[in-house]
């Protein structure tokens, strides 16, 4: 066993035994294979299952939240206030007294003390196969992003987007823990997307396992493909809500084609960030159009921390009850601050994406309240 | 009918008779096909959407239809019923030079586009040999190819927002005009989607800067192996080329005939490679700024590659691997008027088969670009067992093959040969963990294919997807998903040779 | 002459074609592209449909053979309109259509006609004919003759000496017509060396040929073929003309059919394109035609351009019947590159097809109308004050468009303009 695989095993370990110790649950499920995955979905009632280090960004009134934090109804609460501050939060208030009105009927069939099963799969991990001459990789869901990385880079490959050490394991992507199946639910914006692309653009195939336990695969090896529906691509982006990935296909770059910086390769070069301590801030993740980007980073001034021109993306550091100016058409993603980590305010994509979770788990038993969807 | 929809639109734009039945019953799949009762032109989304209400109001099937350049049937009326064209939706709406973006109807040409920014120094990158002629609708059905996808990536990519009739009639915006925005990716089904989950009738579409420098190179080999092992050397080396494209004896009997391409008489194949470099304003404009703590103040950071700097030691890695894979012959493209002419050839390729026979089909399987040597063996072996021609002419960057039949289709004997080696084709690209379309979809042609590619619970999925848009079976019916109701029955109505 | 079956065979509907074909640009519609057409043609010729479900959509074609230059598998689409549209005719005869072209092929009558015409009111062709032609409303203007210039004549010591003699197709339309372009070509060939031997020779059966009439387009070829003997050049300075007459070896009767050999076999079709070509009078005599841009350009006319002045910004347009059928683009455009001080804007879409196309716009007159504003709005962009071409059908209908416009912009002939050159500017 070499040292990386060493230090994943006692991470794991240290992490599982925080992980209880802090929530005061059960032992989760210990999950070693796809089958295993399956079996706990089937028979369980409800599931959470974006991992423990990512609860900075997850909305409050998803069931993790929903059922550890009592804090939460105040939150709801606190919300009525913003009765006329126009559509944006008129479509949020509507979406949380959904939440509640769920809650209640949940309480109703399944008793008020039931918690949620916690999906940590953390152990069905590791490279499947990689085809270092195909540029492709099959990886199980489990594997933490940076000991992929790891694995990539012995074959002059990697996934093209910019490391952090362990200190800013807060900033951007979820530091040392954050797993592939996690990264690809979560979805952040990175730094190289616009030459590199992201998830959605990585991703040749998916194995998921969906709300009813069935396994199933979309996609292939290959790096073209248009065979069926893209279903896997609706699954990036989705925290969980609609299935939960077990092992993608991925494509990979290889470091000499990466975009270069002052004559070097960009990977080695971890995005660093004034404060240190980012795990305790909320941070504000806003992607403009190109012709309102500079008015954007004037607007974030001292808050600013980072920022990509090619994509238009601002990384800044907000407290939870304030906000930075918005522009026509831009989207933002935060942390830290509950029910405005994430919000979702075109009705159409609304309107669609509830329909989808009613066809993908009509029992509601994935991440309820995630995304607003329930 | 047709004086229902006349009244929608009006007369001169709902189509009828002997005629239009038989013009508009197959795309450029031909093996299939199945007549419309009528074929409406319509002039704005709103015009689609009552269509396709009128439509669901009476429980008539509807297939939008582009340029009908389509190469797996995805055009085909395959329930008969109403044809919607998109061939009068053709304009640019709005360009936004400054967001690098463009709006335009479905039916717009996709080189059109192209021609509208070119004065801006942008174009759109996705670049399907059909581009000046198929439409951007068709293009984001079936998320078409194309040579410069290898670098560029295909038309999924490229696609910002759509409007679209849904299959009920409802006028949908789905996607964002800043990417990557939260929720579920709908677009990303929809690009794809093959015209089954509604009617596409405007689109934003992403504007990609022109290449600063390019360098087109034509290699000739003796033999498809040395050439095949040549291309995943390229790829294994880590150098993406804009396009890596090869052509084999077979097509080059056909393009030598059309268009007069100079290479030596004893090359069985040739590879057409570009490389080529962004503007520089383009270039590290994404890169994290330095870390202010750690950066020291007094590093002289090494001068930038130009763009002509970044392509030649680009092209002479890839000159050097074609050299040690026996390449006879390495002829660059000395101006940008011979680089269009070999581009015109490999483009234009596929249409000048009609030079070898009546019809032709090419299939589109994928696999890892490692396998292509043993592959093109295998495709080569097939054709013979089957005793049909067959040429190869395909994005071998991507992995991508087009094997291209070519045959009478006026004998069902060749028609059958074609489709059983067809199949085997298809069964061979899977087993190696590739795929039966890599770019020209599924539509009626591999429907049934599919099964050998998914279990019945990865289609469940593929399924539950289409549901989120479309419960019915009106719109674009039979297409992508096999067995689906009141189809299978049509199956031997629309192949053969009794149209 | 190919059979439909063989011709038709060739397309397997890439469909590349249909950007390029005006009226499918302009309609959208399948039934009127090239790719939709053949497949009707195929139909019929496959009795799948009736042959009289072909007819509107073979008549909005403009044969303009744009599709031949956009087509990869090199359809023969020119042929396939030409045998096709024969095949209505004969099944189903359109008197008002015959009578049309009886007409404009006899410059006697077309003369006489002129004549009746100046006597009625309006400056459109008579309501009545266009009604029984198209049955729609008349487009066209009345012709008008064209007068000769009053160029001086050609000083001899000045030329070259006579290097031989050419025929010149005098023709039906353009005799009448245009009679100051032959003028300004006949001193043109002289520039180069060469004299005009006259014939009594007429019409080149092109109008027949490309509205089917086949056999009477035979029998003008073969008369037109024997009143010119001797191996002389054939300078044509008619687009329509010449390209009918370059294909006359087409008109001849083919006795091999490859329709029953194997598909494999077909793949030796490509060399085998000579089958055409081989034996007699037709063929040898289509190999003597020129455009008369191809044989000035031959011939040596740029260094003689070099030497004149002409201060002028003028326009090309693609004459369908030179840039699709006989190839001939470059050639004018070297000719008109040649004369010092001249200034040429490219033409958008400089080789779509205007709407003339014989008598298109005669018995189609909407659609016609249609490709002419199209054309028009192109050429105005351009800023012009010339436009140049080489077919007398666009010269007419640009020239009208001109008119309507109320613009300045003169439409002239690729000869007059060069003749210009050395004798200056007319008017």
């Amino acid at each position: 066993m070499d040292a990386e695989a060493r230090y994943d095993e006692v991470l794991t370990e240290a992490l599982e035994r925080r992980y209880i110790a802090e929530r005061a649950v059960t032992r989760p499920q210990l999950l070693t294979s796809i089958e295993d995955v399956s079996n706990v979905v089937k028979n369980a009632t409800l599931i959470s299952s974006l991992t423990y280090s990512l609860s900075h960004w997850r909305l409050p009134s998803s069931v993790y939240w929903a059922r550890m934090v009592d804090a939460q109804r105040c939150r709801i609460e606190d919300m009525q206030a913003w009765e006329d501050e126009g559509e944006r939060q008129l479509y949020l208030r509507e979406h949380v007294s959904r939440l509640i009105e769920w809650e209640h009927a949940y309480e109703q069939s399944h008793g008020p003390k039931q918690p949620p099963t916690q999906l940590y799969f953390s152990r069905l991990k590791g490279v499947v196969e990689h085809y270092a001459a195909d540029q492709v990789v099959v990886v199980q869901g489990g594997t933490r992003v940076r000991s992929l990385q790891g694995e990539l880079i012995k074959a002059n490959q990697c996934l093209p987007m910019p490391l952090e050490d362990d200190n800013q394991a807060w900033f951007g992507r979820g530091g040392p823990t954050l797993t592939v199946a996690d990264a690809i639910g979560l979805n952040l914006p990175h730094a190289l997307e616009a030459q590199c692309g992201t998830w959605r653009d990585w991703i040749l195939g998916m194995t998921v396992v969906l709300a009813d336990g069935t396994i199933a695969k979309s996609g292939s090896r290959a790096v073209k493909n248009v065979a069926g529906f893209d279903a896997h691509k609706l699954f990036v982006g989705a925290r969980s809500t609609l299935g939960i990935i077990v092992q993608v296909t991925l494509k990979t770059f290889p470091l000499a084609s990466l975009p270069m910086h002052e004559g070097v390769s960009v990977l080695p070069i971890p995005m660093k960030f004034k404060d240190r301590s980012m795990r305790r801030k909320c941070l504000w993740i806003q992607r403009t159009r190109r012709s309102d980007f500079s008015a954007a980073l004037v607007a974030a001034r001292s808050a600013l921390l980072e920022s990509d021109v090619a994509s238009s993306t601002l990384w800044a550091e907000i407290p939870k009850d304030k906000e930075l100016p918005r522009f026509a058409g831009d989207h933002v993603i935060r942390s830290g601050c509950g029910e405005m980590n994430l919000q979702i305010t075109d009705p159409t994509l609304a309107r669609l994406m509830q329909r989808a979770k009613a066809i993908f788990d009509p029992t509601n038993k994935l991440n309820p309240g995630e995304l607003g969807v329930v | 009918m047709v004086e229902e929809l006349g009244k929608l639109l009006s007369p001169e734009r709902v189509l009828s008779g002997e005629a239009v039945a038989r013009a508009y019953d197959c795309d450029a799949y031909t093996v299939d096909r199945s007549k419309p009762t009528c074929v409406v032109l319509p002039l704005d989304t709103a015009e689609v959407a009552a269509v396709v209400r009128w439509c669901v109001a009476h429980s008539v099937p509807f297939t939008p239809r582009g340029a009908g350049t389509g190469l797996s049937g995805g055009a085909m009326p395959a329930l008969g019923g109403v044809v919607i064209s998109t061939k009068k939706l053709n304009k640019v709406l709005q360009i936004d030079i400054e967001n690098r973006m463009l709006k335009a109807q479905a039916g717009i040409a996709n080189k059109r586009i192209s021609d509208a920014v070119a004065e801006f120094g942008l174009h759109f990158a996705p670049d399907p040999s059909s581009q000046t002629v198929s439409t951007l609708g068709g293009n984001i059905a079936e998320n078409s190819g194309g040579p410069h996808t290898l670098k560029y990536g295909v038309t999924t990519q490229h696609i910002l927002s759509v409007t679209m009739v849904d299959p009920l009639g409802e006028v949908l915006e789905i996607g964002s005009l800043v990417p990557g925005a939260p929720g579920y990716d709908l677009l990303g089904l929809i690009v794809g989607g093959e015209g089954t989950l509604g009617v596409v009738t405007e689109a934003w579409v992403k504007l990609t800067p022109v290449p600063a420098a390019v360098r087109t190179a034509l290699a000739s080999f003796r033999t498809i192996r040395d050439a095949t092992e040549c291309v995943a050397a390229i790829i294994a080396s880590g150098v993406i080329p804009a396009a890596l494209e090869m052509m084999d004896k077979g097509v080059l009997r056909a393009v030598t005939a059309a268009f007069k391409l100079d290479y030596p008489a004893e090359a069985d194949a040739l590879l057409l490679i570009e490389v080529d470099a962004k503007p520089v304003s383009e270039r590290n404009a994404a890169i994290p700024r330095p870390p202010d703590t750690d950066s020291d103040p007094n590093a002289v950071s090494p001068k930038r590659p130009t763009p002509n700097e970044t392509v030649e030691k680009e092209l002479s890695h890839v000159i050097a691997i074609c050299n040690a894979h026996h390449a006879i012959s390495i002829d660059m493209a000395q101006n940008e008027a011979e680089r269009q002419k070999l581009w015109v050839a490999r483009k234009k390729a596929i249409g000048a088969m009609g030079r070898l026979a009546p019809s032709i089909v090419t299939h589109d399987g994928v696999i890892p670009r490692s396998r292509l040597p043993e592959m093109l063996d295998f495709v080569y072996a097939v054709a013979e067992k089957h005793k049909i021609g067959v040429a190869n002419i395909f994005h071998a960057g991507d992995g991508n093959l087009h094997p291209c039949f070519y045959f009478d289709d006026r004998d069902p004997k060749q028609v059958e040969a074609v489709i059983e080696a067809g199949e085997e084709i298809i069964k061979r690209c899977i087993s190696l963990g590739g795929s039966v379309s890599g770019e020209h979809g599924i539509g009626v042609e591999k429907s049934d294919l599919l099964t050998l590619m998914f279990t019945p619970d990865d289609l469940r999925m593929q399924a539950m997807c289409k549901q989120i848009f479309n419960d019915g079976m009106l719109c674009n019916p039979c297409k992508v998903l096999p067995n689906q109701k009141g189809c299978v029955e049509h199956k031997k109505r629309w192949r053969g040779v009794g149209w | 002459m190919k059979s439909l079956d063989e011709l038709t065979s060739h397309c397997i509907r890439c469909g590349f074609c249909l950007e390029s074909c005006p009226t499918f640009v302009e309609t959208g519609e399948e039934t009127e592209s090239p790719r939709g057409r053949i497949y009707l043609v195929r139909s019929a010729d496959e009795g799948k449909i009736a042959w009289e479900e072909t007819r509107p959509h073979l008549d909005q074609c403009l044969g303009c053979r744009a599709c031949e230059t956009a087509c990869p598998s090199g359809v023969e689409y020119g042929q396939i309109l030409e045998i096709a549209r024969d095949r209505l005719e004969r099944e189903h005869p359109q008197r008002a259509k015959a009578a049309l072209l009886d007409g404009l092929s006899h410059p006697g009558k077309l003369k006489l006609q002129l004549f009746l015409g100046k006597m009625l009111p309006g400056t459109k062709i008579p309501g009545l004919l266009s009604r029984m032609l198209s049955g729609e409303a008349p487009e066209a203007d009345k012709p008008n003759p064209q007068p000769m210039y009053s160029w001086a004549e050609l000083d001899e010591s000045a030329l070259p000496p006579v290097k031989g003699e050419v025929y010149l197709l005098e023709g039906c339309v353009m005799r009448v017509l245009f009679p100051g372009v032959h003028q300004a070509t006949r001193r043109l060939l002289r520039r180069v060396g060469y004299t005009v031997r006259e014939t009594e020779a007429g019409c080149c059966g092109s109008l027949h040929l490309h509205v089917g009439y086949l056999d009477k387009a035979r029998s003008y070829a073969e008369k037109l073929a024997a009143a010119m003997p001797d191996d002389l050049p054939v300078i044509v300075d008619s687009a329509g003309c010449g390209s009918t007459m370059k294909e006359y070896g087409s008109l001849e009767p083919l006795a091999l059919s490859l329709r029953s050999l194997e598909p494999l076999a077909l793949s030796l079709k490509g060399e085998n394109s000579g089958l055409k070509a081989q034996g007699s009078g037709l063929s040898a005599f289509s190999k003597r035609v020129f455009d008369i841009t191809e044989f000035l350009l031959a011939n040596g006319l740029v260094e003689e351009l070099a030497k004149t002045n002409l201060t002028t910004k003028i326009t090309y347009h693609d004459a369908c019947h030179l840039a699709h059928s006989q190839g001939v683009r470059s050639q004018p455009r070297q000719l008109l590159e040649a004369i010092p001080g001249l200034q040429i804007v490219e033409l958008q879409e400089a080789d779509t097809c205007c709407g003339s196309a014989g008598i298109y716009n005669l018995i189609q007159p909407k659609m016609a109308r249609r490709l002419l504003e199209r054309k028009w709005r192109n050429i105005e962009a351009t800023g012009a004050d010339l436009v140049v071409l080489g077919n007398p059908g666009c010269h007419a209908w640009i020239a009208q468009a001109a008119r309507e416009h109320k613009s300045a912009v003169r439409v002239v002939h690729t000869a007059e303009l060069l003749e210009s050159a050395f004798s200056g500017l007319p008017g």
